[in-house]
């Protein structure tokens, strides 16, 4: 195990020098000593922002499995994995960005800023048993949540290139009547389609640390909000680098682009009675890869000792997480559910009974 | 003693007319004092006293009224014969009409439901049970009906009913009467002789078949499992919220589709044909429930040939 010592970046209020956060839903920073707010530009000028060159400087970073730094705040010894990008100081709450993780090959072209509070997340959650009538009944208590973390998940983002060729097996049925003599005439076709098509930002988590399946759940991300990356940003939240490489993502992006290019020639097999699809070949084409940084809203609640984890589009709000099931409400509602079928047909065959009486 | 004569004969002279005004050439005669003939418990009302008047006042004892003159007198003694045998086997009774009218398929059955309910033809029976078998030999439509009546519909429902009439096509269509009507006879005891559920069905008080209403146990309990089972699992994937994305649907540029082939080859051509049967079921009326200008119930069905 090694260890690496950094120097942990925060913000701090142009006015009185004390930590400012990003704060969502308001888009600007906010100083909660002296109340002043702040935008990107102002931040930049008191040199309180990265620029662009800073964030592309090239730094090694050496193997490690955990980082020691020192809070600028309060001076105190902090130790993150070597994922953690940006995290609080347990001391002071002071916001540590670790610099390094986000610089050079790890530096994110651009950031899509939270948009959702913390009290919004907490207000989704505890909305999550509505429509869900079989979710225990305390589960959606506050107190049930461990951690409530805003987080910037590395993504990866392809653009692709799809071209692809597809061949149909296809028949057109047509029956009429001539006499006392139906006909039936079964034109089978051999249909091929050749095709190309793009798709743009395809997004695949960067992290093996957060559920894949969790991640595409909660999407899509408007791209129309997303900026150029700047360190500001991450105050208020944490961060990761990512530990999947594009190389490795890219399977999962065309795996996806290669399902959609075959329905979407396959659609345009129209006008026949049936269609089966015998052959295909998709060839798909990276034309741009972009690392981002996307914000989620991770929830952690743990139920009769049991861990459960939401994740909130902290960008449009979907919030997404396999709830647990009450044994009890399942048997209730299968008993109430039962009686009420039977109920119902014995009423209905009753009335039926008493209409033909 | 002369006198004690010219009494007698003066009297009976009397009396005749009595006797002559309730038969008609073909049998009894209609009027107010005899409640137009109906002895059975359907009321004579203004819709129906024209169905009721129009309807041959007979004799129930004879059972067969061949006006048409289908049947020779050997014909209609085995005829007589067996229909009497069928009536102290069931406890039904039974009456054969034949007609040559220029009726409707519609006007036929009235006739039947007609001549069956305005005479006293199973006027022993609580619900006047029994059965009427009607032909038409009319050359334009040509047709024949077994209407069932009370108690009889408990062993001839209208399914069977059905049976009974398809396998009479072939006698009827080939002018065989007698054999056809023999045939109806047995086919109709067969059913009798097998009995009814009697939990099942009952007569109502207007004659006609009705089913006993059951507990639906086992479609209750079925149902029942089978919607609470669906619904549970309707219900559990809504928590189940965590899907794998499999497509890209929502990053395709629409715009950037672009068709480079598109070809449609014919392989093969195959045209096949099938006659179309008609179902002789179908023609002339499958069997169904209804009720007669008097209120009373029947099941009736027929085959034009």
């Amino acid at each position: 195990m090694s260890k690496s010592r950094e120097r942990a970046l925060d913000h701090k209020c142009p006015n009185c020098g004390s930590k400012i956060i990003f704060v969502p839903g308001l888009g600007k920073w906010k100083c909660d000593n002296c109340k002043g707010e702040f935008d990107l530009e102002t931040l930049k000028k008191f040199n309180n922002a990265s620029s662009e060159e800073n964030n592309k400087s090239e730094e090694i970073i050496e193997d490690i499995n955990y980082i020691e730094y020192h809070c600028k705040n309060c001076g105190a010894e902090i130790i993150a994995d070597e994922n953690t990008a940006s995290t609080f100081c347990v001391y002071c709450g002071n916001t540590a960005i670790l610099k390094s993780k986000l610089s050079g090959k790890f530096a994110p072209s651009k950031i899509i800023p939270f948009k959702k509070t913390k009290d919004e997340a907490l207000e989704a959650f505890k909305n999550i048993s509505k429509g869900k009538p079989l979710t225990p009944k305390f589960f959606n208590k506050q107190e049930n949540i461990e951690k409530i973390s805003g987080v910037y998940i590395p993504f990866w983002l392809f653009s692709i290139e799809s071209e692809g060729n597809i061949n149909v097996h296809a028949t057109r049925v047509h029956t009429w009547v001539s006499g006392n003599t139906e006909y039936t005439k079964t034109d089978t076709f051999n249909v091929n389609r050749d095709g190309k098509m793009k798709y743009e930002r395809i997004p695949v988590d960067g992290s093996k640390r957060f559920n894949d399946d969790l991640m595409t759940s909660i999407e899509p991300f408007d791209y129309k909000e997303m900026v150029d990356y700047n360190h500001a940003y991450l105050s208020g939240f944490l961060a990761e680098k990512y530990d999947v490489s594009d190389k490795d993502s890219e399977i999962i992006a065309k795996k996806r682009a290669d399902e959609t290019t075959k329905k979407t020639l396959l659609d345009s097999v129209k006008g026949y009675t049936s269609t089966i699809l015998k052959d295909s070949k998709i060839t798909n084409n990276i034309e741009n890869v972009e690392y981002v940084l996307l914000p989620v809203w991770m929830v952690n609640v743990k139920y009769n000792d049991k861990f459960y984890t939401y994740a909130m589009n902290a960008q449009s709000g979907e919030f997404i997480g396999d709830t647990p099931i009450s044994k009890g409400k399942v048997v209730l509602f299968s008993i109430l559910i039962f009686l009420a079928v039977a109920l119902l047909i014995v009423l209905f065959t009753y009335l039926i009974y008493k209409g033909g009486a | 003693m002369k006198k004690i004569i010219i009494f007698i004969i003066s009297f009976l002279l009397c009396i005749f007319p009595i006797f002559a005004s309730e038969y008609d050439s073909e049998g009894y005669e209609r009027n107010e004092t005899n409640n137009y003939g109906v002895n059975k418990k359907w009321k004579v009302k203004d819709d129906n006293l024209n169905n009721i008047i129009n309807t041959p006042y007979v004799d129930v004892s004879k059972k067969i009224y061949d006006y048409a003159d289908i049947f020779n007198e050997e014909d209609e003694n085995e005829l007589k014969s067996l229909i009497d045998g069928f009536i102290s086997e069931t406890g039904l009774d039974f009456a054969l009409v034949s007609v040559n009218l220029p009726y409707t398929n519609d006007e036929d059955y009235n006739y039947t439901y007609d001549f069956y309910d305005y005479n006293d033809f199973g006027l022993n029976n609580k619900s006047y049970g029994g059965v009427l078998f009607f032909i038409n030999v009319y050359e334009n439509n040509r047709i024949y009906i077994s209407s069932v009546f009370g108690e009889a519909q408990l062993y001839v429902n209208e399914e069977n009913n059905d049976v009974i009439l398809d396998n009479l096509f072939d006698y009827f269509k080939g002018g065989t009467y007698k054999e056809g009507v023999i045939s109806y006879i047995h086919q109709f005891k067969n059913y009798y002789d097998r009995g009814y559920d009697e939990d099942a069905y009952y007569i109502d008080e207007n004659g006609s078949l009705k089913k006993n209403y059951s507990l639906p146990y086992a479609g209750g309990i079925i149902s029942g499992a089978l919607v609470s089972l669906l619904s549970m699992l309707g219900l559990v994937k809504k928590n189940k919220m965590v899907t794998k994305a499999s497509n890209a649907n929502d990053y395709l540029v629409s715009s950037s589709i672009e068709y480079l082939n598109k070809t449609d080859n014919l392989v093969s051509t195959i045209t096949t044909h099938h006659i179309i049967t008609s179902d002789v079921s179908s023609v002339g009326g499958s069997s169904h429930s209804g009720f007669g200008s008097s209120g009373g119930g029947h099941i009736s069905g027929g085959r034009n040939f």
